[in-house]
C-alpha cells in the first residue's frame, strides 16, 4: 500500500482495539471496585478525563503532531533518538506483558495440557505475519476486525441481559460521587498517545487529533455498556472478586442452545484480541525504532522485535505476577509516555516561537 | 548458507495502485448530425469507436458511381454481430457495382441509394449521427455517402441466439439463461449487444508467443479507469510463454498472489454478470477458446455473489445471501468446530448431546480426527469420481457412494452416524457456494482448519483464521484491496453490500475499481414516484 495511506475511518478502529481490549482483563473490576454499583458512571468519567488529556496534547502538539519528527525538531538526533528509544522500549514491553497474559488465559481456560511457550509463539508467529506486511495492512485489518470484535462484546453484553437485575442499578451513585470522580482507570487510554507514532502515514496529517477523539468516543461508549452490563448481572461485592469479569458474564449465559454458555465467543473475543494487540504494539515499535534509526527496510528487523517481544513475555512467570507486573508497568509507562510527550511538543512550541 | 548468516536487501518489485482519474469526456468530438463532408463523417466515427484500437469494429471505405462522378462512402459495422455475406450482397455490391444506374429527374442522391441501389429489406435514413452509429452496437451497418446528410442504417443482425448456450456452472431459474462459448466474436458480440452503447472498447490483445490466442481487453471508455486498463493491457502483453490456450490460464499469469486460496479474477460464463461489472469500471478480458470471461479487479466478496441477486427483489435476495453466508461458514468451518468441541471444549456444548455423542462414537475405533479424515476423503473421492464419470453413471456413483458407503460404514462400526451428518452439511454448504473457485478454496482450508483444530481445538481454528483473514486484507487484485470495502474503508454502508438493498437505492458504483463516474443514477432514480402528474 501507499506510505500515505491510512484513512481516519481506519485509524480509529486500533486504537478502539487498544482501549477495549482491556475491559477484557481487570479493568472492569477497577470501576466497580471503586465505586460499587455506579461503576459505569466512573468508567465514562474516565473517558471524559481522557478526551480532555487527550485533546491538551492535541492542542499542544499543533499543526505537525508527528511526535518522532517533533522530537527530532526539539532536541535534535540525539533527542529522536532517545525519544524513539524509549518508546520502543514501552511498547515491547507492553506486548511481552500482553503476551503473558493473553497465553496465560489461553493456556488455563481453552488449552490446560499445553506448553504455554508454544501457545505464545503461536500468538507471535502469528502477529509477526501481519506486522511483517506493514503500518497500512495492519490499520486496514484493524478496521475489518474491530467492527467484528466489538459486535462479539455486544453479542455477550445482549446475551446477559437476562441475568441483569435492574435494582442492582441502586443505590445510584455507589460509594460516593467523591469516588466516581476519582480518576481510577484513566491509563486504559494511554495507547490512545500511540496516534502521534503513526501521523506520517496518515492521508491528512491533521487527522492524529480526529482519530483519538472518535476512537475514545467509542471505546468510551463500549466500556461503559459493558460495565453497566457487568454491574447489573453480577451483585456488589461480588463483582470485585472475578479477575476477567467479561468472561464471567459470558460464563453466566444460558444459552441452552447447541452450546450451553457464551465462553465460546469470549474465546473468540480473547484470542483475536491477543492476536491483534500484539502486533499492533511489535508493529508500532518497529516502526518508531526504524524511523528513529533511518533503518531503511523494517522487515529486516521485524522478527528481531516478535522475538524480543516472547523474551520479555518468558521472563513473567506465573500468571499473577505478570497480573500485578503488568497493571503496575502500565500505569508507570502511560505516565512515562504522557510525560515524553508533552516535554517533546512543549519543547518544540517554545522552540517554534522563540 | 551466506543468505542465513548476511542480510540482504530485497528486491525491488513494482507495486500497482489505481489511480484517481476524473472524467475524460469532455474532451472528445460530438457532432450532432451527420455532415456534408465524408470526412468529417468518417473522423467522428472512428473517434466514437476508438477505431482501430476497438478489434471488432469494421469500416469499409469505397466509392459510389452517381452521375459520372465518383462519391467517397463507407460502411461502419461490428464484426460477429452482423452478417458480412449479407453486407457483401445487398449493400456494398449493388453501391459499388450498380451505381452507375440513371439517375431520375430530380432525385436525390439519398433516395436513389435507397429506392434504387440498396436491395436490403430494412433501411432507415437517419440525420442523427449518434443514432446511426449507435445502431452498429446491435448488429445493423451504417453507411455513410459524400454530400449526403444522413446515414443509412441497414439491417444486416446476426449474432448468435439459441446457438450461445446455457451457462453449466452459473445457473439461475430467473434472468438471462445465455452463457459465453468458445467462439471468440461469439462472445465480444453477446457483450456488445447486451451494454448496446459505442463507449464500449474492446482492444484486441494476442497471447502466446505462438499460439497468438485471440483475446479482447473489454471496458467502458468513460467509466473504466484508465490506469486500471493500462496496467491490464500491460500484463497481457507482458507474458513470455508460447501458449495460452484459455482464460483460465492467462488468470493465472496476471493473477498478483499465486499461494493465496482465494480466486483474484472472477472467471463467468454469464453475459450480463460480464456486463454489470462493466458498467461498475471494472475490465473483462475475453479469451478465444474458452467459455468463461475474466472479471478485474475482484474482492472476495465477489467471489459469494451469485449472479441471481440482481435480478431478485430485494427481501428475496437477502433472504439467500444469508443462507449463503451461513453456506459459506458451515462448509469451512463445521467439521473444524466439531473436532474442537469434541477434543477441547467439551464443557461447552449441552450435555445432553456431549452423552449423545459419546454414545455414538462409542463403537468407533478410531480417534474422531482419523474418523473425520476417512469421512472427508471419502466425500472427496466421491465428488472428484463424480465429475470424471458421464451424467447417468455419475448419479449412480453418488447414490451407491453416499447412501450405501455412507449406511454400510455406519453399520460396520467404522464412522458414527453423527461425523456422517457433519461431513454431509459441509459438503451440502459448499455445493451452496455461487463461485466454483471460491468453493475450491473452501475445500483446501476446510483441511487446514480440521487439522488446526486437531491439534489445538479452538486456539488452532482462530490461529489460521487469522493468518487466513491477515493474507486476504493484505491482498491486492489489479490494484484494488481484497477485503474492501471492509478493509480499508472506502465509503459505503457495510450492511449493503453484505445484505445488498432494494435496487433503486443503488446509483453508486463500487469505489475499488476508481471509476471516473462514481454515479450510475441520479439520486432519485425512481422519478415517477415524485413528479407531479
Amino acid at each position: 500500500m501507499k506510505s500515505k495511506s491510512i484513512s481516519s475511518g481506519d485509524a480509529k478502529w486500533v486504537f478502539v482495539i487498544m482501549c477495549v481490549s482491556k475491559i477484557l482483563f481487570s479493568a472492569i473490576n477497577k470501576f466497580t471496585y471503586s465505586s460499587a454499583n455506579s461503576g459505569y458512571l466512573q468508567a465514562l468519567w474516565q473517558g471524559v478525563c481522557a478526551l480532555a488529556v487527550f485533546g491538551l496534547v492535541a492542542l499542544i502538539s499543533g499543526d505537525n503532531a508527528d511526535l518522532l519528527s517533533s522530537a527530532d525538531d526539539a532536541f535534535g538526533k540525539i533527542g529522536l533518538r532517545t525519544c524513539g528509544f524509549a518508546v520502543t522500549i514501552l511498547l515491547i514491553a507492553e506486548a511481552g506483558a500482553m503476551l503473558k497474559i493473553y497465553t496465560d488465559v489461553i493456556a488455563s481456560i481453552a488449552l490446560p495440557r499445553s506448553s504455554e511457550f508454544l501457545i505464545s509463539l503461536a500468538i507471535v508467529g502469528a502477529s509477526a505475519t501481519l506486522v511483517f506486511f506493514g503500518i497500512p495492512p495492519l490499520f486496514a485489518y484493524c478496521r475489518g476486525s474491530g467492527i467484528i470484535l466489538l459486535v462479539a462484546l455486544a453479542v455477550i453484553c445482549a446475551l446477559n441481559i437476562p441475568n441483569c437485575n435492574i435494582s442492582e442499578v441502586f443505590p445510584v451513585f455507589g460509594n460516593g460521587i467523591k469516588n466516581i470522580l476519582k480518576i481510577n482507570g484513566l491509563e486504559i487510554y494511554a495507547d490512545m498517545l500511540t496516534v502521534f507514532l503513526i501521523v506520517p502515514h496518515l492521508k491528512s496529517e491533521k487527522d492524529a487529533a480526529k482519530i483519538g477523539i472518535k476512537s475514545i468516543i467509542i471505546s468510551t461508549i463500549a466500556i461503559t455498556s459493558a460495565t453497566f452490563i457487568y454491574v447489573l448481572s453480577v451483585p456488589y461485592p461480588a463483582s470485585t472478586l472475578f479477575s476477567l469479569p467479561i468472561l464471567e458474564i459470558a460464563s453466566a449465559v444460558k444459552l441452552d442452545v447447541l452450546f450451553q454458555r457464551a465462553e465460546g465467543v469470549f474465546l473468540f473475543l480473547w484470542i483475536f484480541t491477543g492476536f491483534i494487540l500484539t502486533s499492533i504494539y511489535i508493529s508500532l515499535s518497529t516502526e518508531t525504532f526504524r524511523r528513529s534509526f533511518a533503518i531503511t527496510d523494517r522487515r529486516a528487523i521485524t522478527p528481531i522485535f516478535a522475538f524480543l517481544a516472547l523474551c520479555t513475555a518468558q521472563t513473567l512467570k506465573s500468571p499473577s505476577e505478570s497480573g500485578i507486573i503488568y497493571d503496575r508497568f502500565y500505569i508507570f509507562g502511560a505516565i512515562l509516555f504522557l510525560f515524553l510527550t508533552l516535554t517533546v511538543f512543549i519543547t518544540k512550541r517554545i522552540k517554534e516561537n522563540i | 548458507m551466506k543468505n542465513i548468516f548476511l542480510y540482504r536487501q530485497p528486491k525491488k518489485t513494482h507495486s500497482f495502485y489505481i489511480e484517481n482519474e476524473p472524467a475524460s469526456d469532455n474532451c472528445e468530438p460530438y457532432m450532432e448530425t451527420a455532415s456534408q463532408s465524408i470526412e468529417e463523417n468518417l473522423n467522428y466515427a472512428k473517434s466514437v469507436f476508438s477505431y482501430p484500437k476497438n478489434g471488432d469494429i469494421i469500416i469499409r471505405e469505397f466509392d459510389v458511381s452517381v452521375e459520372n462522378g465518383l462519391l467517397k462512402a463507407f460502411a461502419i459495422c461490428a464484426d460477429g454481430l452482423s452478417d458480412s455475406a449479407l453486407i457483401n450482397s445487398s449493400v456494398l455490391l449493388p453501391l459499388m457495382c450498380l451505381s452507375s444506374l440513371e439517375r431520375r429527374h430530380n432525385e436525390s442522391t439519398e433516395d436513389y441509394i435507397v429506392r434504387r441501389l440498396i436491395t436490403n429489406v430494412s433501411i432507415n435514413n437517419e440525420a442523427n449521427i449518434n443514432k446511426a452509429l449507435g445502431a452498429v452496437n446491435y448488429g445493423d451497418c451504417a453507411v455513410f455517402v459524400d454530400t449526403v446528410r444522413c446515414g443509412f442504417i441497414i439491417d444486416v443482425k446476426s449474432w448468435g441466439h439459441r446457438e450461445v448456450g446455457e451457462p453449466t456452472n452459473e445457473t439461475v431459474i430467473q434472468g438471462p439463461h445465455e452463457g459465453f462459448n468458445e467462439v471468440f466474436r461469439s462472445d465480444t458480440a453477446l457483450i456488445r449487444k447486451t451494454l448496446n452503447t459505442p463507449k464500449l472498447v474492446m482492444e484486441n490483445v494476442a497471447l502466446g508467443k505462438t499460439s497468438k490466442t485471440p483475446a479482447a481487453i473489454c471496458y467502458l471508455k468513460n467509466i473504466a479507469n484508465s490506469s486500471l486498463v493500462g496496467e491490464v493491457r500491460y500484463r497481457m502483453e507482458n507474458i513470455d510463454v508460447e501458449y495460452i490456450l484459455s482464460s483460465l490460464s492467462l488468470a493465472q499469469y496476471i493473477e498478483e498472489a499465486s499461494l493465496l486460496p482465494f480466486p483474484q479474477s472472477i472467471a463467468t460464463e454469464r453475459p450480463d454478470r460480464v456486463c454489470n461489472a462493466l458498467t461498475e469500471g471494472r475490465v473483462a478480458i475475453v479469451v478465444g477458446g474458452s467459455p468463461q470471461v475474466l472479471i478485474v479487479p475482484t474482492t472476495v466478496f465477489d467471489a459469494t455473489t451469485s449472479p441471481e441477486d440482481a435480478y431478485l427483489r430485494f427481501p428475496y435476495s437477502f433472504l439467500t445471501r444469508i443462507i449463503r453466508i451461513i453456506a459459506i461458514a458451515l462448509a469451512l468451518l463445521a467439521p473444524a468446530m466439531f473436532l474442537a468441541v469434541m477434543n477441547f471444549h467439551q464443557e461447552l456444548i449441552l450435555t445432553d448431546i456431549l452423552f449423545a455423542l459419546s454414545n455414538a462414537r462409542s463403537s468407533v475405533p478410531f480417534s474422531s480426527f482419523v474418523e473425520l479424515l476417512l469421512m472427508e476423503l471419502s466425500f472427496e473421492l466421491i465428488k472428484e469420481a463424480g465429475i470424471r464419470v458421464p451424467g447417468p453413471a455419475g448419479s449412480a456413483l453418488g447414490i451407491v457412494g453416499g447412501l450405501i458407503l455412507g449406511q454400510a460404514a455406519v453399520s460396520a462400526g467404522i464412522v458414527s452416524p453423527i461425523m456422517i451428518i457433519v461431513v454431509a452439511i459441509a459438503g451440502i454448504s459448499s455445493f451452496a457456494i455461487p463461485n466454483y473457485q471460491l468453493a475450491f478454496s473452501i475445500r483446501l482450508m476446510r483441511f487446514i482448519y480440521t487439522l488446526a483444530a486437531a491439534i489445538s481445538g479452538f486456539f488452532g481454528i482462530f490461529f489460521v483464521m487469522f493468518i487466513e483473514s491477515v493474507l486476504i486484507v493484505n491482498a491486492k487484485s489489479f490494484g484494488a484491496p481484497y477485503a474492501q470495502p471492509l478493509a480499508p474503508k472506502r465509503g459505503g454502508k457495510l450492511w449493503g453490500f453484505f445484505f445488498g438493498k432494494p435496487i433503486w437505492k443503488g446509483g453508486k458504483r463500487p469505489e475499488y475499481p476508481e471509476p471516473k463516474d462514481m454515479y450510475d443514477a441520479g439520486k432519485i432514480s425512481r422519478k415517477w414516484k415524485y413528479k407531479r402528474r
